[in-house]
């Protein structure tokens, strides 16, 4: 029995790391490239609303996620847009383009789908559960790691890919190069531009799957702001692990479990109040970001009063 | 005594009138924006102005009711960004200072109303301050970024909330049902400034705030220390001024004003605590002070246009069915145009060339490039 | 024969200034070509044209007399140009491989970056032009000397024919300055060309072949080194003859200000730079501190100002042990401080020029009362301020950012220098200034001399030192590795203890 709890709880830590994961990923590429991108979680949202929209158009989980990804990919372009050809200020544009995912999200939900606040689609189609064949069936392996939807499988692909673009490919030689010294960039014959914008739309790209798979993998509808803050969690682990793919990837497993764990405590009726249990995801976030902050801290020194 | 004010208003106004008319341009064009979205979406083309009209003309009296927390949910984000502080926690030290109101004015009935109602008042921002005090404490010994942590905190407080108004809060019958608490004492409820109105003298507190916080904000010295660590912390710890205390008073003094915007909801509109009740006034207040360039003379105006836009689009969803998160659009729009600091100039020319391309002040060791090229 | 790079009639303005104006340029095929000016003359960004980091608004280049256009730095480094930049251009957080290999061709398989093939390379690179530096080394181990033959190595890697060098002396030891003229050399013979932008008369001298003077944003001559000398080359530089010293009289000094015993400071990596520093400067005199930079001379200022925290040790002022006062004390005891970096630490750039002024002043009893500034008071001491500097400035409220660096020390200078302080420290007071500001403020740091102040001034400028100071002392590796009268002194002398070659006896 207690088996069995176990084998699901690593299950449903995995379905609730898996829009972290994502996330992170593509927010990894944009901090190691001097892009201080915490419009993230408007990526996710509107990701989730055109994949709804879509799978309305089409019946079809698969062209949700392509949908998912194309509208999130083009609310990078915005962001893109202003901040590195108009040189906008990072933060404010994340900022507003977290209310243009807020605004337009809630405001065409009448004029598309003639409704408030939410909607399910009549022909609403979850993405499908893959089924790893060599997994023996029953096991505590196959209950926790098998019949996942194709986004789990693929943000945990995508850390390694991740790491592999950053430590082992020239783009990412560019991109470290860039967070560190742009000038070192430029005067090396490279456009820091083109290497920004590279970033900004693999952080649209991954954010599209992430909102795809909270819409139609995991919460079968698109409400209003239902990304619930995941965009900064994830944003927590990026700078808890350092903008490294291993460390964050770490720390999104960690707020994923007790995601999980909550949910369960929940629905075990164990006596702690609900909004207590949903507080500690972000407190240990806010946590997480103070220690591994104080440790970069601590590590530079500076004698200087400048914090 | 004439000169006095001349000269006053032409050194005050003239260097402002320019920056008031690029943010008019700046709102023109964004409420232009948010019409055309309104068309192409099937909509009376002319929602978004017949809300204003509305909420100026026949509803003022709505639209005062907003510019109250408005004025100082602003206020609070202007005296933060303008030390350089990210705070994007408002919503939660609103939250947190309604709570604690609440818990207060609840819980502490055999305090007589006279002194009560000061307390009251006075928990709910010392609530708020806390709450940012927080942040602005693990900014300054761990270096935790407050762009993100207040945001955390605002989740974490949100969700607290949540559990005192089901939990140790819990109202009685119908506003158990509600999600609420109880009422409060009647004897602390604010009186309405215009009677038969939702405007309490609420409004009056948030003037005041907004009197004091200029005043703060432009002659005393702890204003000046403001401003020098929002614009240069490294220039300001050379003059000796004392970073640290500076900026967490800043942070503590924003959210101690959020925690009064939220005493206010409580007291003045609500007179009870409904569960979420505040509609994002915090992050209202973010773009309140970005239109009007984190200064405490601009937020008024800035508030009271956004006021307009809030109530009138609550009013034209009555009416029509566009829905109110259209105010969402216009405001990314003005945040979005202000941080690309759309300014007459051609920006296209601007960034052909890579000279404006200041290297980022990183914290290494042979960075001391002068600004001016050679 | 047709020169291998020329540049003609470019034009080249910023907002407010116009850096090249008219600029024409002709360097011949394996030649040192050395580039001059003073701070403002327009070298740098004539240079910066060349290489693809800015786009003229107007004229031409030609290689062999052929139009090129060089739209990017990728562009320019096709064209085999390669520029070693003043501030360096490298990644510290990586190895000296990563840094070299960083460009559009770092060669990879398979999309992966094939670093074997890439160490390869570069070793090729390293032995054709007798360069060795381990390339695993991370480059924040390395010294500035190490560094700058990385930046070579990477123009050389990525095939320059003509290698740019911008102030290369600026942070070099006079013997490391020595091996660089012979690597010149050395690569010219072996068929490249360079082009050597500095403002240091002698050493351009030394090892060039041609020389062309920039002033204003124009050329202002175009010579061959053997048939000039210093004189001229000034004369062209500030159209008139410098005065390369101001009038110094010997000073009186009195009793003792400022007193250092064994006072140490970590730098930012925590590691010592300053050790067990001591010495003294007295009422009335100028003490110069000598050295390269990075010697630990910036860590010490900040220590003596409070800006940092100091090891060990303690400091005196006027008698009284101030070791545990923060900067703002020390500022209240009568530390004035011209920072060194004055962009960072001098200047606010977003505020007004009255803002600026008043920084020293703002919360002291004449200017605020119980937290609440007196604005007419402070009004009345800004403007008074900018008039007794003569300051170029439309008001008080102008933006500072608008402002030359020039007129921006001036403004670092009045306010410091108006506190009535009893120590001033000025780390290099006149970095990035033009001439007419450099004059106005060696003039100001005498007449407070001379009023009784004492003066600590650091300079990298060893010109500067010998016109100003009484007593020198030299720095090396935090250690004061001598001290001198400033009487009859031999230059070359004191390069030797710069470079830590020789080492005065000490008697504490």
């Amino acid at each position: 029995m207690s088996d069995l709890l176990n084998a699901d709880l690593i299950a449903a830590t995995l379905r609730m790391a898996t829009p972290l994961l994502l996330t992170a990923m593509g927010g990894i590429l944009c901090q190691r490239a001097a892009i201080f991108n915490i419009g993230l979680e408007g990526y996710m949202l509107i990701a989730s609303f055109s994949s709804i929209l879509f799978i309305d158009l089409t019946g079809s989980s698969f062209v949700g996620l392509l949908g998912g990804i194309f509208g999130s990919v083009l609310l990078s372009l915005v962001y893109a847009l202003f901040v590195i050809r108009f040189r906008a200020n990072h933060i404010l544009t994340s900022i507003s383009v977290n209310y243009i995912a807020t605004g337009l999200t809630g405001f065409l939900l009448m004029p598309i789908f003639g409704v408030k606040g939410g909607y399910r689609p009549a022909n609403m189609s979850t993405l499908p559960a893959i089924r790893i064949g060599i997994i023996k069936e029953g096991s505590f392996l196959d209950k926790a790691i098998n019949n996942h939807t194709i986004a789990v499988y693929l943000s945990l692909i995508l850390v390694v890919v991740t790491y592999l673009i950053l430590f082992k490919m020239p783009l990412g030689m560019k991109i470290r190069s860039l967070g560190s010294n742009e000038n070192a960039v430029r005067t090396a014959g490279i456009k820091p531009e083109k290497i920004q914008l590279i970033a900004i739309l693999w952080a649209g790209l991954l954010c599209g799957i992430a909102g795809a798979h909270l819409a139609s993998g995991y919460a079968s509808e698109f409400s209003e702001g239902m990304t619930q803050g995941r965009g900064f969690t994830a944003f927590s682990a990026i700078v808890f692990g350092g903008a490294h793919p291993v460390f964050c990837a770490i720390a999104c497993f960690i707020f994923g479990f007790a995601d999980a764990a909550g949910i369960r405590l929940e629905l075990a009726n164990a006596g702690i109040p609900t909004g207590i249990i949903k507080m500690f995801p972000y407190v240990l976030a806010c946590i997480a970001v103070a220690l591994s902050s104080l440790v970069r801290m601590k590590r530079m020194v500076s004698s200087k009063e400048i914090f | 005594m004439k000169k006095l004010i001349k000269d006053w208003f032409s050194s005050k106004f003239k260097p402002a009138g320019t920056t008031v008319l690029r943010q008019a341009i700046i709102v023109v064009i964004a409420l232009v924006g948010a019409t055309i979205l309104v068309y192409i979406s099937g909509f009376q083309w002319d929602s978004v102005f017949i809300g204003m009209k509305g909420a100026i003309q026949e509803d003022i009296t709505g639209t005062l009711r907003w510019f109250s927390p408005l004025l100082l949910t602003g206020l609070a984000c202007a005296v933060a960004f303008r030390g350089g502080i990210w705070n994007m926690g408002v919503d939660g030290q609103l939250y947190m200072g309604a709570i604690t109101a609440t818990a207060v004015a609840l819980k502490c009935n055999s305090i007589p109303a006279p002194i009560l109602l000061p307390l009251v008042i006075l928990s709910g921002m010392v609530a708020g301050a806390i709450w940012a005090g927080i942040a602005g404490l693990l900014r300054i010994y761990c270096g935790a970024k407050e762009v993100v942590t207040t945001v955390l905190l605002n989740y974490i407080a949100f969700h607290f909330t949540d559990y005192m108004v089901l939990g140790p809060l819990k109202g009685s019958g119908g506003y158990a049902v509600a999600e609420s608490s109880d009422l409060i004492a009647e004897n602390l409820w604010l009186p309405r400034l215009i009677p038969g109105s939702a405007v309490s003298i609420g409004l009056i507190f948030s003037i005041v705030a907004v009197i004091l916080s200029y005043f703060i904000l432009n002659v005393t010295t702890f204003g000046y220390e403001n401003k020098l660590i929002g614009t240069n912390m490294a220039f300001a710890s050379y003059g000796g001024v004392n970073v640290k205390r500076t900026f967490f008073v800043s942070i503590a003094l924003s959210g101690a004003i959020a925690g009064l915007a939220g005493v206010i909801e409580i007291i003045g509109i609500h007179h009870r605590f409904p569960i979420r009740f505040s509609s994002n006034l915090g992050f209202d207040g973010i773009v309140v002070t970005i239109l009007a360039n984190n200064s405490a003379a601009g937020v008024p105006i800035s508030g009271l246009f956004f006021a307009i836009l809030r109530n009138g689009s609550y009013n034209i969803e009555r009416l029509s069915d566009v829905p109110r998160t259209l105010v969402t659009v216009v405001q990314a729009l003005v945040i979005l145009m202000v941080g690309a600091k759309f300014v007459f100039r051609n920006s296209w020319h601007r960034n052909k060339d890579k000279e404006n391309a200041e290297p980022k002040r990183l914290l290494s060791f042979f960075t001391r490039k002068e600004k001016r090229c050679e | 024969m047709c020169p291998m790079l020329s540049m003609k009639n470019i034009v080249k303005s910023f907002p407010g200034v116009r850096a090249n104006n008219d600029v024409s340029i002709n360097v011949d095929r394996q030649t040192i070509h050395a580039l001059i000016g003073e701070n403002g003359a327009g070298k740098s960004t004539l240079m910066n044209i060349l290489c693809g980091l800015y786009q003229p608004d107007s004229g031409e280049i030609e290689f062999d007399g052929e139009r090129v256009n060089i739209g990017s730095t990728f562009d320019a480094i096709k064209k085999g140009i390669g520029m070693v930049h003043q501030h360096f251009m490298l990644v510290p957080e990586t190895t000296v491989l990563e840094n070299v290999l960083l460009g559009s061709d770092t060669p990879s398989r398979f999309g992966l970056t094939d670093y074997r093939k890439g160490r390869n390379l570069v070793k090729k690179t390293m032995a054709q032009f007798n360069f060795d530096i381990d390339l695993d080394k991370m480059v924040y181990e390395l010294s500035v000397g190490e560094m700058q033959r990385v930046e070579i190595i990477k123009a050389l890697h990525r095939g320059c024919e003509i290698l740019i060098l911008d102030e290369p002396t600026a942070v070099l030891t006079p013997s490391e300055t020595e091996s660089l003229f012979s690597v010149m050399r050395k690569l010219v013979e072996m068929g490249k060309t360079i082009i050597f932008i500095s403002h240091k008369l002698k050493e351009v001298l030394a090892v060039s072949d041609y020389i062309t003077v920039m002033r204003q944003g124009r050329v202002s001559g175009n010579v061959r080194t053997v048939d000039t000398c210093e004189v001229e080359l000034a004369r062209m530089m500030v159209g008139r003859d410098v005065v390369l010293r101001v009038k110094r009289e010997a000073s009186v000094p009195k009793e003792e200000i400022l007193r250092l015993e064994q006072y140490s400071a970590d730098n930012d990596r925590k590691l010592p730079a300053v050790r067990e520093v001591s010495f003294d400067v007295r009422a009335g005199e100028i003490v110069g501190i000598a050295g390269v930079d990075g010697n630990g001379q910036t860590e010490l200022v900040e220590a003596i100002t409070g800006m940092r925290k100091h090891t060990n040790g303690s400091i005196f002022l006027n008698g009284k042990d101030i070791s545990a006062a923060g900067s703002l004390k020390r500022r209240r005891m009568g530390i004035s401080h011209i920072p060194a970096d004055r962009m960072v630490f001098g200047v606010n750039e977003k505020c007004s020029v009255e803002e600026n002024l008043i920084l020293s002043v703002y919360n002291t009893k004449h200017y605020s009362r119980r937290g609440v500034l007196l604005r007419k008071e402070l009004r009345r001491y800004a403007t008074r301020l900018v008039k007794k500097y003569q300051v170029v400035a439309a008001s008080v409220e102008t933006r500072m950012g608008t402002m030359s660096g020039g007129n921006m020390q001036k403004i670092v200078v009045a306010r410091e220098f108006s506190t009535d302080p009893v120590l001033l420290v000025a780390a290099q007071p006149t970095r990035g200034v033009d001439v007419g500001a450099i004059e106005f403020i060696h003039k100001e740091l005498l007449r407070m001399r001379d009023e009784g102040k004492g003066i600590l001034l650091i300079s990298m400028e060893l010109e500067e030192i010998l016109a100003l100071a009484d007593r020198i002392l030299v720095m090396y590796e935090g250690d004061i590795v001598a001290e001198l009268e400033n009487k009859n002194l031999d230059e070359a002398e004191i390069g030797l203890y710069m470079t830590g070659a020789k080492r005065m006896e000490r008697m504490r």
